[in-house]
């Protein structure tokens, strides 16, 4: 059975590069690929212009399933899954005390894993990929089961991260993250690339075809009968999808004429998740 | 292979361990169930000899003198004699039904004419005693005697007509039938560790894959490194054990003053170099079954797949484990001479075959090197599978899907 075919990406130091697809995309293999645990049939994955050697590189890496010894103490586990990334035993006992308390949970450091709150749990796994100061970050689906609060600590962090010159590499289907501070995107389907680049250049291509009116009047009708849009109706206001930005003009003119009273009109390039929805509907 | 890793990950998995309550109290249990197991043996020897069953003897044929000190030199202090009346024999009998009184049996001797041998009845309240085949020899030497005597042989004579014939044995493949209860003991051992820390070694490996640890593992160690780590690890962990296992045996078998046989009999015999061999195949054993075990329960899914995925594994060593039984009682045998050449029999067969008899030299390193290449194929085989099976979720794959991956490798 073929999981991935032809699957061609750069991600560069200082920048996150975000695999998108829906369920059985290839996401996981292709991140398995590169710590080498699957060989590529054919191809090769490089670092620096040589075959990488992930027992050279430090990698880091998130799985998609979370998984830690429920029963082993928090610093007994981080100072092992320290030493296992190379780690001297003193740098990664340093190391374990740094990050919790970088994580606010100092005082998890002699507790059972099962003691601890989910979110906490997450804190530990994420200790667990950092903590070597890893050149290359792969984070499976690191926002997945997260309350806000620890999304935008997740955040922050991976922001740091790239700041630092660190490659991150991620997945994830939650789009609105992936927009906020990732350049490069590699959108897969059923085992293909079907789009990938820059991600601004990527909207900008699009042009500026999402249209977004608030308006108390109901003018779902006036709407309705323009040529080249498709209107969503929303709680409070329309959003529509146009063919081509010029449509917007003449839109806009037939509201001025018709008296509608006007609260927002903005014209946008779509986002992430509307691209991310047309593409995979092809 | 990477050392650091191996050591890491094996100090990792033995710490685990041996830090838990649950070794500890395993621990203690362990220690308490031998010596109250090796105290068996001596506890039961130490309490027949102090309740020695009565035994009441009628003698009605009055050509055969017998008094109860000839019957006490004749037969053993197993049991105590008495000479009773012929007019006692029915409340004897109701004695015996009861149980009364420590009765054991009653002997009756009734004559049946001057030429011919007398009727001997003997009563026991349900299964056959043991001074029934005793008792006759001794009967059978005193009326041979009478008959003699009556045809005018002289004492003299009596001597000769009554000299027993010497007996020899001589084994030309000899058998040391009193290891038997030593070796048992070993086979024993060896028999449990396998069992226990071989599916400990599973059950952590499917753990370990079912709470997704393996993931963040197998990123930065190599499978064949993490296995071996922890294989290595948990035979520590045995090991660590099994010393208490010995001296809990030691102390439970001199447990009892004055039965040092009983004690002696559990150690006879087990010279130092019999020992180092039962090391030998201890090891390669363990490791021969353990690796396999590894392997299972990298395949699972989920910890409760582990007992019936792992039954094949199971019956394979259960058939060793009796074939090894059949070869403490007939070590001599052609089947058990073939069984100890076949890889998974060897640790326990050979070791019953050199521990009851005397294996050449030659058979025996033939047999080590045998199960040493059979260890490290099955080492190379088992880090194979562990290396699909742990990246393989959902149903638990046959074993000709696991043949497929591995040809496709």
């Amino acid at each position: 059975m073929l999981a991935v075919d032809d699957v061609t990406f750069t991600a560069k130091p200082g920048q996150a590069l975000a695999l998108l697809g829906g369920n059985g995309a290839g996401k996981t293999t292709t991140i398995r690929m590169i710590l080498g645990l699957f060989a590529p049939d054919a191809g090769s994955i490089e670092w620096n212009g040589q075959p990488l050697d992930q027992r050279r590189v430090r990698i880091g890496y998130l799985p998609e399933e979370r998984g830690l010894y429920q029963k082993s103490r928090v610093s007994h586990q981080l100072i092992y899954f320290g030493r296992l990334q190379g780690m001297s035993q003193s740098a990664a006992r340093k190391e374990t005390v740094t990050w919790l308390e970088r994580f606010g949970v100092r005082d998890a450091l002699q507790r059972r894993v099962e003691e601890l709150s989910k979110g906490n749990q997450q804190k530990i796994q994420l200790i667990a990929t950092l903590m070597s100061d890893p050149q290359i970050v792969i984070l499976d689906e690191p926002f997945s089961g997260l309350d806000p609060v620890n999304s935008d600590l997740l955040k922050g962090i991976l922001m740091d991260l790239i700041a630092s010159g660190k490659t991150v590499v991620f997945s994830s289907h939650q789009m609105d993250h992936v927009e906020s501070f990732c350049e490069q995107i590699c959108l897969l389907k059923r085992g293909r690339i079907i789009l990938q680049g820059n991600l601004r250049e990527i909207k900008r291509g699009y042009g500026r075809t999402s249209l977004l009116i608030k308006t108390d009047q109901d003018v779902t009708a006036l709407l309705a009968a323009q040529p080249g849009a498709s209107v969503t109706r929303q709680a409070n206001g329309y959003e529509i999808k146009l063919d081509s930005e010029e449509r917007a003009q003449a839109i806009l003119q037939t509201l001025v004429e018709e008296r509608v009273p006007v609260v927002k009109f903005e014209l946008a390039e779509p986002s992430l998740h509307d691209i991310f929805i047309e593409r995979m509907g092809e | 292979m990477n050392v650091r890793q191996f050591l890491n990950v094996l100090s990792f998995t033995y710490q685990e361990r041996v830090r838990t309550k649950s070794f500890l109290v395993t621990t203690i249990m362990m220690f308490v169930i031998m010596i109250v197991v090796s105290a068996g043996p001596a506890l039961l020897s130490a309490f027949s000899h102090q309740a020695p069953g009565r035994i009441v003897l009628i003698n009605e044929a009055r050509q055969f003198p017998i008094s109860s000190a000839s019957l006490r030199t004749q037969m053993g202090i197993g049991y105590i004699w008495q000479i009773g009346q012929l007019s006692h024999l029915p409340v004897l009998r109701s004695e015996l039904k009861r149980g009364q009184d420590n009765l054991a049996g009653i002997v009756v001797i009734q004559p049946q004419g001057i030429a011919a041998p007398p009727l001997v009845t003997t009563i026991v309240r349900s299964a056959n005693p043991a001074f029934v085949g005793p008792l006759q020899t001794y009967l059978q030497s005193l009326y041979s005697l009478t008959a003699m005597r009556r045809q005018g042989l002289t004492a003299a004579q009596d001597a000769l007509v009554m000299a027993k014939v010497p007996l020899r044995l001589v084994q030309v493949v000899p058998t040391h039938q009193n290891r038997y209860y030593p070796i048992y003991f070993l086979e024993m051992l060896l028999y449990m560790f396998v069992l226990l820390y071989g599916s400990m070694a599973m059950m952590s490996v499917a753990a370990e894959k079912s709470s997704r640890v393996q993931e963040l593992l197998i990123a930065n160690v190599k499978s064949v490194t993490l296995m071996y780590g922890k294989l290595v690890g948990i035979s520590l962990v045995g090991l660590t054990q099994y010393p208490l296992i010995l001296i809990a045996a030691y102390i439970g078998s001199h447990l009892v003053p004055g039965q040092s046989g009983a004690a002696q009999a559990l150690f006879y015999g087990l010279a130092p170099g019999l020992l180092a061999l039962f090391l030998v195949f201890f090891l390669l054993g363990f490791f021969l079954f353990a690796t396999f075990y590894a392997a299972v329960g990298s395949l699972v899914s989920r910890v409760e797949d582990v007992s019936q995925a792992s039954s094949p594994i199971t019956m394979v060593f259960l058939l060793s484990f009796m074939a090894a039984m059949y070869a403490l009682s007939s070590p001599t045998s052609a089947w058990v001479a073939v069984l100890s050449f076949i890889p998974n029999f060897i640790p326990m067969v050979m070791f019953a075959r050199e521990g009851m008899t005397t294996v050449p030299p030659l058979q025996l390193a033939v047999a080590i090197v045998i199960l040493f290449c059979s260890v490290l194929l099955s080492g190379y085989i088992s880090a194979r599978i562990y290396r699909i099976g742990v990246t393989l979720y959902g149903k638990r794959p046959t074993l000709r899907e696991v043949w497929a991956l591995l040809r496709s490798q």
